[in-house]
């Protein structure tokens, strides 16, 4: 009886424990780990094997910021891919709803439709980002990096940076 | 602090894999919206705006006053989404109010359709990879893929299952 008791015990536990996880990841704040060059210099990532995972950055991801789907240019924000749903793409976001943008390499200027927004990856030659596929809706997108959490020597806060005469508003 | 942060990040994972399992029939209150479980993407409830899901866009099959819906989150997640299913999304102008409608084509499918309501000018467009054609059913008075073009497949909330009550206003 007693191990009987103790395993409701337990499944009352990991139940509580489960429910308080998912609110906290799903609405406060969550952790993701960096594959991919995209993003280089600003976050590395690691290798497939375990160990090399673990040299990987680790990143706090905040949510609040999906309350209001209120951003800033400049913010690193994670997403879904708009052409695979299974997959989740870290990048900088250039530029919001109503604001006109030089697309790179080209002359021409767009204005970015309302609702959606401009990513772009910090390293140019190996990013699949906007350039690409165009303005993504604002609804993709799952959180804003904070700060690097892992590895410890390069734990810091994740920095906004605004590319320069890209973008205008009015 | 990085033993903390390792810890946490297991936890995650772990917390992610159950939370699977709790999501799979999650309940949409449509005006009447009420949330028993506090969570972003609806662990058990989520609101639906009032405009959109109580809207006359959906006229024959679902009703202009708002129904309360039973959707299933299971299949957006496993992209086992159909076309002729009625599927719950966010909206892609505004991220903060969510749609209802039914799914047309795939990617890859071709859609033909009017641009306006009474036009004789047909536009025949290809659904790109990872999006899907959404419509209402009631296509006079139905704001959708036709105005602003494919949906990206990762903005599909859910999979309305079954119709659970009807509100009575």
């Amino acid at each position: 009886m007693g191990t009987w008791n103790f395993l409701w015990f337990l499944t009352k536990k990991v139940a509580t424990g489960a429910l308080i996880g998912i609110t906290v990841s799903d609405r406060f704040a969550s952790i993701v780990s960096i594959n991919g060059m995209s993003m280089h210099p600003t976050l590395t990532p690691g290798s497939t094997t375990l160990m090399g995972w673990l040299k990987g950055d680790q990143v706090l991801l905040e949510k609040f910021c999906l309350d209001k789907y209120e951003f800033s240019h400049g913010d690193i924000v994670v997403f879904k891919s708009p052409s695979n749903y299974k997959e989740t793409c870290i990048k900088r976001l250039i530029a919001l709803p109503g604001d006109w943008m030089k697309v790179p390499e080209t002359y021409e200027i767009i204005e970015i439709p309302v609702g959606h927004c401009w990513v772009e990856g910090d390293n140019a030659a190996s990013s699949l980002d906007s350039r690409t596929f165009g303005p993504i809706p604002l609804g993709l997108i799952q959180g804003r990096a904070v700060c690097i959490i892992w590895p410890p020597e390069r734990a810091c806060k994740v920095e906004r940076r605004i590319p320069e005469g890209r973008i205008s508003s009015y | 602090m990085a033993a903390w942060g390792r810890l946490a990040f297991f936890e995650t994972l772990l917390f992610q894999q159950v939370g699977l399992v709790f999501q799979q029939v999650s309940w949409n209150f449509g005006p009447c919206g009420a949330l028993l479980i506090w969570s972003r993407d609806g662990g058990f409830g989520t609101h639906l705006d009032e405009r959109e899901t109580s809207g006359p866009s959906m006229a024959p099959t679902l009703n202009n006053d708002g129904d309360v819906l039973i959707v299933e989150r299971l299949s957006s997640r496993h992209g086992r989404i159909y076309p002729g299913d009625i599927v719950i999304a966010c909206s892609p102008q505004n991220p903060n109010i969510k749609i209802c409608k039914r799914v047309i084509g795939l990617e890859g499918d071709h859609i033909s359709f009017h641009p306006n309501v009474g036009s004789r000018k047909v536009i025949t467009v290809t659904v790109p990879k990872g999006h899907v054609w959404l419509q209402g059913d009631n296509i006079m008075h139905s704001q959708d893929s036709r105005h602003y073009g494919p949906v990206p497949f990762a903005l599909l909330k859910g999979k309305v299952w079954m119709r659970f009550c009807i509100v009575v206003s």
